[in-house]
């Protein structure tokens, strides 16, 4: 129980530091090694392959978004591999603010591999994907 | 460590109490000295309620809005993260998503970020400080 606490937490760090636009935050949910897919539809972004490749994949869009984005993740399952490894779901939905309108912008799936070194656990591969574009 | 389950607990606990309207589930959300703020709105235009000083006053603006609101509305609250921790506090944030139904018809209203201080006392976790950052109004 104590990892998915631990897990859970890091999802829920993941969103908190994109939403909020605070590059740290996001930084500690993956590994070194980390990669990243994006599916929307037929249409595949990546693999983003490392830390600072995955991270400028995110900063881009900052750069880009001007509303109010809040990443709500919910519907978490797990399946712990090893005492180290993890694979989890967790549904994506998509809620951004702009104009004074909120409004579902996209729902979606993250799968995530995660690893724990050092008793803490981060990101080593995400795929998402996505029903609708964001 | 702080104890993420009875956080969460306590968390969704306050929000039954206001959906429901148990005031007595509310209160025991909070600490006798708590504070609470909310901010509503993005960017320059923020409207700024409050600080609400202590219980009584915390209280009063979730009973005083009873009276006002004759829909029904639910505070889906997620994406609890514990930032700083002890044994006996810890900084945390969650998401409020908040969908109201009236006539027949559901919406949802407003999204927020939740910005606590809590507090362990004997077995329970309460809200010391409470910022609501809300994104539009509500």
């Amino acid at each position: 129980m104590a990892d998915r606490l631990a897990i859970e937490n890091v999802l829920a760090t993941w969103a908190l530091g994109y939403d909020d636009r605070r590059p740290e935050l996001m930084e500690r949910c993956f590994t070194a090694d980390a990669t990243m897919t994006l599916h929307i539809g037929d249409e595949t972004m990546g693999p983003y392959v490392g830390r600072d490749e995955v991270m400028r994949h995110f900063t881009d869009h900052h750069e880009i978004q001007t509303d109010q984005r809040r990443h709500v993740v919910t519907n978490v399952t797990l399946e712990l591999d090893e005492r180290t490894e993890a694979r989890t779901t967790s549904v994506l939905t998509l809620l951004v603010v702009d104009g004074g309108e909120v409004r579902v912008q996209a729902t979606g799936v993250y799968r995530d591999h995660f690893v724990e070194a050092d008793g803490r656990w981060c990101i080593r591969e995400r795929v998402l994907r996505l029903d609708a574009h964001y | 460590m702080a104890d993420r389950q009875a956080i969460e607990n306590m968390l969704a606990s306050w929000a039954y109490g206001y959906d429901e309207r148990e005031p007595e589930r509310m209160r025991a959300a909070f600490t006798d000295d708590a504070v609470m703020t909310m901010e509503i709105g993005l960017g320059d235009d923020k409207e700024l309620m409050g600080p609400y000083d202590g219980i009584d006053e915390v209280m009063g603006l979730f009973t005083d809005h009873h009276g006002e609101q004759r829909d029904q509305r639910r505070h889906v609250t997620t994406n609890l993260v514990v930032l700083d921790e002890t044994d006996d506090s810890a900084s945390i944030v969650s998401y409020l998503s908040l969908f109201v139904t009236s006539a027949g018809e559901v919406r949802l209203q407003a999204t927020g970020v939740y910005r606590d201080q809590v507090v362990r006392i004997g077995d329970e976790w309460r809200i010391r400080e409470r910022l609501l950052q809300l994104d539009v109004h509500y």
